[in-house]
């Protein structure tokens, strides 16, 4: 039986038999890759850059995963177009950035068959590790985060803490922070500093991200649900614009993840699978994450309603930066803007304004840990946004924070 | 019947690291010609090795996994009714996030 002469044809060239459905559209492999590649290029082209006299370099950061394995595929191949091209690129230099998760997850394999991905192809490389937001050299200072009566405060670390190796402070950072919702929040808070460092280090004023389609709309029901509302825009737009000089930007948007995996099957694109905190959980375990709720929730609806993520992305792209955002306080651990009313909606667990708490820390500071001097303590509930302020209510007391959290 | 199955995108996680794989299985299941449902449920009894709600939700495939058929994506063949033939090809890709 030849089942491929049953098959209707492919909805663009109407010639050949189609070989996979899109939402409701079907096309032939050829057709597929075209229409693939055409949406990859037509965003990344259309994509803004920071304003510099020279053209900007691209840092592609690549996890290993599906994603961004067609993201390094894709850019390399329109930074370096066929001979016959004589288009000006757009971009200057491209560099690939890996954040290597060995510590946390320890797959000395995966972080080897990334490094061979990444040899194939002629760019400069960076590697960087989650522990070098421990870095001593880098940081001289680290805070801990420590409640008590008077409500939240980070305090400067005791100097002997500070001499565990970067790799022990990770760990136990992620030890101390009890919900494994808390924990896949801090990762990509820690891996969003990184990809700014990286790219400022090595003069990259675009970075481009892997998440897909689908990957965006689990976010953005996700971030909702963290409360990061007011910040939405700027963590799952085209482009992040939040930071002045290094533009985040995402051209695999407009492609679904089921698009993404078949273009790498089609083109024999291998990819490395990186455990999350959630891996391998399920309806019953204590690692299911609101992470993993929301990716099969959506996946789920999307099986009987094809155009949910579409729907949700599109919604999503319509909503605009608040006017304040740009000018409203930066959190001190994500760096995104704090919504206005961010300590408001928690006012039932926290207290008065800075000010005020300091001024009585000093008049009643014998409620206070002994082993910490008050003047070292600053009353961050007006400092962080408000989904950073529930990973801090979900973190042990006296839990080290990474270097880039200062006060 | 000669089957060669395929794992990636994670989805070897779930059976045991194994990316490729031929297996054999009766030509028929009931007394109807063996499906691609037939052959779901043998995986999930003979090469499974994690939790089944991993691999499978409700009487089908967990929602987020790409089944291809010879290539083809199944939802343009019968999707799980598909009936196999031997020395068919079936590809299951994970399109979830970290496996």
């Amino acid at each position: 039986m030849e089942s491929g002469n049953q098959r209707v044809t492919c909805i663009k060239c109407k010639v050949l038999p189609s070989d996979i459905k899109i939402r409701q559209a079907n096309f032939c492999k050829s057709c597929f890759q075209l229409n693939f590649i055409t949406k990859f290029k037509s965003n990344l082209a259309r994509s803004a850059a920071p304003q510099t006299e020279k053209r900007p370099n691209l840092l592609v950061a690549f996890s290993g995963g599906n994603s961004s394995r067609a993201l390094l595929q894709l850019c390399s191949d329109f930074q370096t177009p066929g001979s016959g091209t004589k288009l000006q690129q757009k971009y200057n230099e491209m560099l690939i950035l890996h954040l290597d998760e060995s510590a946390i997850f320890e797959d000395q394999d995966a972080e080897k068959s990334i490094m061979e991905i990444i040899e194939k192809y002629p760019f400069k490389c960076i590697t960087k590790k989650l522990e070098d937001v421990f870095s001593s050299s880098r940081y001289s200072k680290f805070v801990s985060k420590t409640t008590n009566s008077k409500g939240l405060f980070f305090s400067h670390s005791l100097e002997k803490e500070t001499n565990e190796s970067p790799k022990d402070l990770l760990v136990k950072l992620f030890e101390g922070i009890k919900s494994t919702t808390s924990k896949e929040y801090m990762l990509e808070c820690i891996k969003h500093h990184l990809l700014l460092e990286a790219a400022r280090e090595n003069g990259c004023e675009v970075i481009a991200v892997g998440n897909s389609a689908t990957r965006i709309a689990v976010k953005s029901i996700l971030m909702t649900s963290e409360g990061r509302g007011f910040s939405l825009p700027f963590d799952v737009g085209a482009e992040s614009t939040l930071e002045e000089d290094v533009y985040i930007v995402r051209p695999l948007r407009s492609s679904l993840s089921k698009e993404i995996v078949y273009y790498n099957n089609l083109l024999g694109l291998e990819s490395v699978t990186i455990p999350t905190f959630s891996t391998k959980a399920n309806a019953n375990s204590k690692i299911m994450s609101l992470g993993y709720l929301t990716e099969n929730f959506i996946s789920g609806l999307d099986l009987e309603y094809s155009a949910t993520v579409p729907t949700v992305t599109s919604t999503v792209g319509k909503l605009k930066v608040n006017a304040n955002a740009t000018t409203n306080k930066k959190c001190l651990i994500c760096l995104a803007p704090i919504g206005d009313n961010a300590s408001t909606w928690r006012k039932n667990v926290t207290i008065d304004s800075l000010d005020n708490t300091l001024k009585e820390l000093k008049d009643d500071s014998s409620k206070i840990d002994e082993n910490i001097k008050d003047e070292n303590l600053v009353n961050v509930e007006n400092s962080l946004c408000y989904s950073c302020l529930s990973l801090a209510s979900d973190t042990e007391n006296d839990t080290i924070l990474p270097g880039f959290v200062q006060i | 019947m000669n089957i060669n199955v395929e794992f990636s995108g994670g989805m070897e996680l779930l059976f045991g690291g194994v990316a490729k794989k031929t297996i054999q299985i009766s030509p028929t299941f009931g007394g109807n010609p063996a499906k691609i449902s037939d052959m779901i449920i043998w995986l999930k009894d003979n090469l499974l090795t994690e939790n089944v709600d991993l691999f499978i939700q409700g009487d089908s495939i967990r929602p987020g996994i790409l089944v291809l058929i010879n290539e083809v994506d199944w939802e343009l063949e019968d999707g799980p009714e598909y009936e196999l033939s031997n020395n068919d090809t079936i590809t299951f890709i994970s399109t979830l996030h970290g496996g």
